[in-house]
């Protein structure tokens, strides 16, 4: 049993880092009902309540609405991802 | 010194020992307990889940996969010891939901918590009943 | 007194052990992640980096990559260190 982890580059970023890092950019925020919302990030807090511009409503994968500005409240929130993502289906 | 929390129940006589629980969402997970902290979350080793039933996720199925070294975040707990004794206690919180049943079958004691709250688990209420419960059916047991 | 038994391992010790390696995600309902640990906190939320998200539904098994996440901790089951 080591300690500590053996990978190279053991950055550790807490979820208060990533959220600091990510204001501004775009994103995909994925809900616990599995609507994904992809926008820029204007702001956000400790809850995960997440304030976005320019947001795209996607339904399983398609394009439902878009909303000039969107507030999703934290508690629905599955993940917040930085926007660089592919599909792909698999057995 | 000072600060050993009190937990709604001791663990401790479990570690190294196996163990069966249930979490909320219906998954259902035996192992090795390993470690275990407040809020009821398990270290467990050697896990194996059985399978929800497709239709239904609350039902299991005979059918496992390894998920060897784990933790468990969970709400609901179901813990197996040997016991002879049949029966069932509950207790309810103060807007009369239930929040903790114990059932006693055959040879198994399980415990289940259902929306467990912070502020249930600081109740002495619980507290009192889960001793008692515990000692009564469990104290004889390791 | 010390209140912890040496030969107990907590959760939170177990997690930080993981920081920097793959782990393995169960979500409570029909969701698993597979990606490398960066950092928690004490809910249990997760920075994940090269994720791989199944989504398991009756018509098989949905895959999305992602970069970099904040997972809520709110709805994981289980966490293990090994994957398969």
């Amino acid at each position: 049993m080591s300690t500590g982890g053996e990978k190279g580059s053991t950055t550790t970023k807490t979820p208060a880092d990533f959220l600091k890092s990510i204001r501004g950019r775009p994103v995909v925020v994925k809900l616990n009902s599995g609507v994904d919302y992809r926008g820029i990030l204007a702001c956000l807090d400790g809850y995960m309540n997440i304030a976005m511009e320019q947001t795209e409503e996607y339904v399983n994968g398609q394009l439902k609405n878009k909303y000039g500005d969107a507030f999703i409240r934290g508690n629905n929130v599955l993940y917040i991802s930085t926007s660089k993502r592919t599909l792909a289906d698999g057995a | 010194m000072s600060g050993r929390k009190e937990t709604v129940l001791d663990l401790a006589k479990f570690v190294d020992k196996g163990v069966q629980v249930k979490l909320t969402g219906g998954r259902q997970v035996t192992g090795t307990l390993k470690g275990y902290d407040q809020l009821l979350n398990l270290v467990l080793d050697e896990a194996v889940e059985f399978l929800r039933d497709a239709d239904d996720p609350l039902k299991t199925t005979d059918q496992t996969r390894r998920l060897g070294l784990i933790v468990c975040f969970l709400l609901i707990l179901v813990i197996l010891f040997k016991h002879s004794q049949e029966g069932s206690s509950f207790i309810r919180s103060r807007t009369g939901e239930y929040v903790l049943k114990f059932i006693v079958t055959r040879g198994v004691v399980g415990l289940q918590m259902n929306r467990l709250t912070l502020d249930d688990i600081g109740s002495i209420e619980i507290k009192r009943r889960m001793f008692h419960f515990c000692y009564r059916f469990a104290g004889e047991l390791l | 007194m010390a209140n912890t038994n040496p030969s107990q391992l907590l959760p939170s010790e177990l997690i930080d052990r993981c920081i920097g390696s793959k782990i393995w995600v169960i979500m409570k309902g029909d969701k698993e992640l597979v990606g490398t640990l960066r950092g928690f906190d004490v809910y249990v939320n997760m920075v994940l980096e090269d994720v791989t998200e199944y989504e398991i539904t009756a018509e098989g098994r949905r895959i999305t990559k992602l970069d970099q996440i904040l997972l809520n901790g709110n709805n994981i089951a289980i966490v293990s260190k090994s994957y398969l």
